[in-house]
Order: structure tokens, then sequence, then C-alpha cells
């Protein structure tokens, strides 16, 4: 199955419509590490006109007890996960249980004899609850932090495979390894199939931004703009790579303030101070 | 270029910023994507399997797999509501196919009379939904059969055509053509944004 193929299938793939056969092939084309001709961004845009059929229905409201199901099960969760993380591996185990253990010791030594067996029995029990806790959001920061370094490694991919300018690729790539930079994945809009990311330091004011599988337009150029309190910055046009792919720098001078979002947009040749054409690629930025 | 704003109300930014809250373990960042989105996925989970009780589990089971996987959401696979009306049509037509010779007739009372629901603060969504209720209904009848046959039954394209008697080459030109105006429907709204 060829890229072009894949993306006829698109629609009927988003609506669930294919026959299993011609949804397996999808799905080992998707699966094949190549360098894709905008499929999955294909898919994702059949996904999100898919959605409208969901939209026209009349909202329902579940009853309140469905949350409260839902609230049952997320404390349940987290008691499971208090007693897997209370079985570290190796050393943590070993370090977790001796700091705990120390706490409880100190505890008891500031109590000394002052507090009666019940109430030491309490306060162990607090202990043991906030030590739970913390190795819970632990947890939940390492796994916030490889969803973060997943998302560098995308892009330091996506920007090798790239065939812009050397001399942005390396600023990019540059930008890309400082401390505090972040990437704001750029979302298709609408019928477009492109895909991209800003590289942005807040601390230097720098940015770069980079798209993906832009379509060749004529008499148009897609420009980009800085969102910041509803009010849309213009921030340059992209020059296409041949490829469809885009690098350009955004001016420090817009980033003094942080921004809300980034936006490409398609305008007429040349650009202008004021978004009139379509949304391409979106991405918000998360709250300093 | 329109606000960013999803098509039922909450902007884009303030549900990615849900969604990251979820997946960082805030239980109060999943209820207020519950209060918004529960009502759509309710109905696109009563519509597939046309009984309440099963459509509320589905909304269970969805917001829970929203919890697990909020961390793996990407943005560039779309928003963050397509993204988990998606989980929910999906499980919604896993447990239609699981019951396929159930009876279904019983519960069809249960849509006929939709109680109709949006929150107090969706008024923009909801000037947007009429409009796209609008759009659809000014889709040819047949294309709209056969969206609907793909999206609510979970039907293929072949299986469409052995239910409507349509050649298969005719229904995938119809699944073809509807798409292409549902997506430039869905441009279109972005393009005005807010009403």
């Amino acid at each position: 199955m060829t890229c072009e193929e894949l993306k006829a299938l698109a629609p009927a793939w988003a609506l669930g419509a294919l026959d299993e056969e011609e949804r397996l092939a999808c799905e080992a084309h998707l699966a094949t590490p190549r360098l894709h001709e905008g499929c999955e961004s294909a898919v994702a845009q059949a996904e999100q006109a898919a959605q409208v059929l969901a939209w026209a229905l009349p909202p329902q409201s579940p009853p309140e007890s469905v949350w409260d199901k839902i609230e049952e099960q997320l404390a349940e969760q987290a008691r499971a996960t208090m007693r897997r993380e209370s079985v570290l591996p190796g050393w943590s185990r070993f370090a977790g249980a001796l700091a705990l253990a120390a706490s409880v010791a100190v505890i008891f030594l500031l109590l000394g004899g002052h507090l009666g067996r019940q109430e030491g029995a309490k306060t162990v029990a607090a202990m043991k609850e906030s030590q739970s806790r913390a190795a819970g959001d632990l947890s939940l920061a390492q796994t916030s932090r490889a969803h973060i370094e997943g998302q560098f490694e995308a892009c330091q991919r996506d920007l090798k495979a790239a065939s812009d300018s050397l001399d942005l690729r390396q600023r990019a790539l540059g930008l890309l390894a400082e401390p505090a930079t972040e990437v704001v994945a750029l979302a298709p809009q609408a019928k477009f199939s492109s895909g991209g990311s800003v590289i942005l330091n807040r601390n230097t004011h720098r940015a770069i931004v980079f798209a993906k599988s832009l379509a060749k337009v004529t008499n148009r150029d897609y420009e980009v703009w800085v969102i910041r309190k509803g009010d849309k910055i213009p921030a340059g046009i992209l020059k296409v790579e041949p490829g469809g792919s885009s690098l350009a720098l955004i001016s420090e001078s817009l980033l003094q303030t942080d921004a809300d979002a980034f936006a490409i947009t398609l305008e007429p040749a040349g650009g202008g101070p004021v978004p009139k054409g379509p949304a391409v690629l979106v991405g918000q930025l998360k709250k300093g | 270029m329109g606000q960013l704003v999803s098509p039922i109300g909450m902007s884009i930014p303030t549900e990615l910023a849900q969604l990251r809250q979820a997946g960082r373990g805030e239980a109060e960042a999943l209820r207020g994507l519950y209060e918004r989105y529960a009502p759509t996925i309710f109905a696109v989970a009563l519509r597939i399997l046309t009984n309440r009780s099963e459509a509320e589990d589905i909304v269970q089971e969805t917001f829970l797999e929203v919890w697990r996987r909020a961390k793996e959401y990407d943005p560039r696979r779309g928003s963050p509501i397509a993204w988990m009306i998606t989980i929910g049509r999906t499980r919604a037509i896993d447990r239609l196919r699981a019951r396929a010779s159930q009876d279904r007739t019983l519960a069809q009372s249960e849509v006929a009379q939709p109680q109709v629901f949006l929150p107090p603060d969706a008024t923009e969504g909801r000037e947007i939904r009429e409009r796209v209720q609008a759009a659809m209904a000014g889709l040819p009848a047949e294309q709209r059969r056969v969206l609907e046959l793909a999206y609510f039954e979970g039907l293929s394209q072949s299986e469409i055509a052995q239910k409507t008697g349509d050649a298969l080459g005719t229904v995938k030109t119809r699944v073809r053509l509807g798409m292409e105006k549902l997506s430039a429907m869905l441009s279109e709204i972005w393009r005005a944004g807010r009403p």
C-alpha cells in the first residue's frame, strides 16, 4: 500500500467502515517505519471530520451516579498505585523503607512518652499516608518527564529528516538542547494534513517554528501568528522547502511577553496584518 | 481566523490544559472534562447502543480510559474532544458487536425523547452545534445514511452495501463525498470561530 492509497482510504478508516482486509493493510502501512507523506495527518483529519456526526447529536446528561462510579474507580486505582509504590525494586525500596523507618523513629523520639499509644498510631498512619502520596507524586512526575522527553525526541527526528537550510536546522537543534526549552506541538486543523512544532525558550525569548508536510500552494503563503490574549500578531511568512518542510525564526521582540498560542494560516501571497485565511496548524502554550 | 474554540464550546487551550492536568493525576481536571463532554459522549453511546444503562457504562469506561491514557494524548492527532469521542465510540461499537444478536428494540423508546442538556455556559457551543446540525441536514440523504450506518452502527462499507442493496462502489463514493463535505463543514466552522 502506498501513502496515496492510505490517504484515499482515510475517510472510511475514520468511520470504521473499512473491511477487515483493508483495515489491516492500513494498520500495517501506518506501522511501517518510513517517511510517510502525510498519512497520520490524513487519518487524524478524517477522524476530526467524522466527529461532526457526534456533535450533531443533542447532548444528554448522564446521571450523577456515573461520575460517582468513576470517582470510586479513581480512588481504588490510587490505592493500588500506593500499594505498588510500597514495593519498590532494589535499593530504592530499601531506601524508601529506611526513610520511612527513620521518619517514624524520629517522630517517636520527638514525641517521646508524651503521646499515648493511640495518638502515636495515628501519627504513624499519617506519616505512612504522606510518604505514599509523595511516592505517587514522584511517579507522576517521572511519567510526565518521560512524556516531555518523548516530544523532544520526536521533534529532533523530524528536524533531522527535514531538508531546510543547514544553518537554521542547526540553530533549531541547538535551541532544542538548551535548558528550559519546550516544544509546542502544532496540531493540523480541519482539512489540512500538516504537522509541526514551535521550539520555544521563554527565558531567552527565542522560538523557531518547524512545519512539515505543508502542501504546495500558488499565489498564497503560509503565515505564522503569535496569539496573545486574543490578539493575532503576524510573525512572518514560512518559506516551504521541497518536500513540504519549513523552518522560521520568530522575532524575539514578539516573545518578550508570554504568548498563549501559535498558529499558521494560509493567506494571500505576502501575508497580511490580520489573518483572513484558514488555520492550518495551531498549538497552545502551557501556562508558565 | 476565528478564536481557538472547539465545536462544542470549550477553548482548545482549556481542553488541552485540563487533559494534561488529568494526565498528571488531577481528578478535578478530569471532572471538568467530564462535566463538559460527558453529555456528548453519552449521546453518542446512547445513539449506538440504544440502551441507557450500557451507555452509562461506556461513559464511565471512557473517562477512566482518558484518565489512564491522558499522558499518551498527542495534539497532532486532533483535538482532545475528538480523541475522547473516538475512545467512547470505539468502546460502544465494540459492545454493540459483542451483543449483536440481542434485541435492541426495547430501548428504542429511550432515544425517542432525549433529555437535552447543555451546561449553562455553553451558549457558544450550542450555537455552533445548531450550525452543525443544519449543515448535516443539508447533506444528501443517501450520503448521510451511509455515514450514520458506518459511524453509529459500526458497519463496514461492504455491510452497508449488503444492508442497503446498493453497489459497493456506490457506497464507497457516498462515504468519500459525505466525508469531504463534513471536512469542508468543519473547516467552515473553524474559519467562522465563535459566532
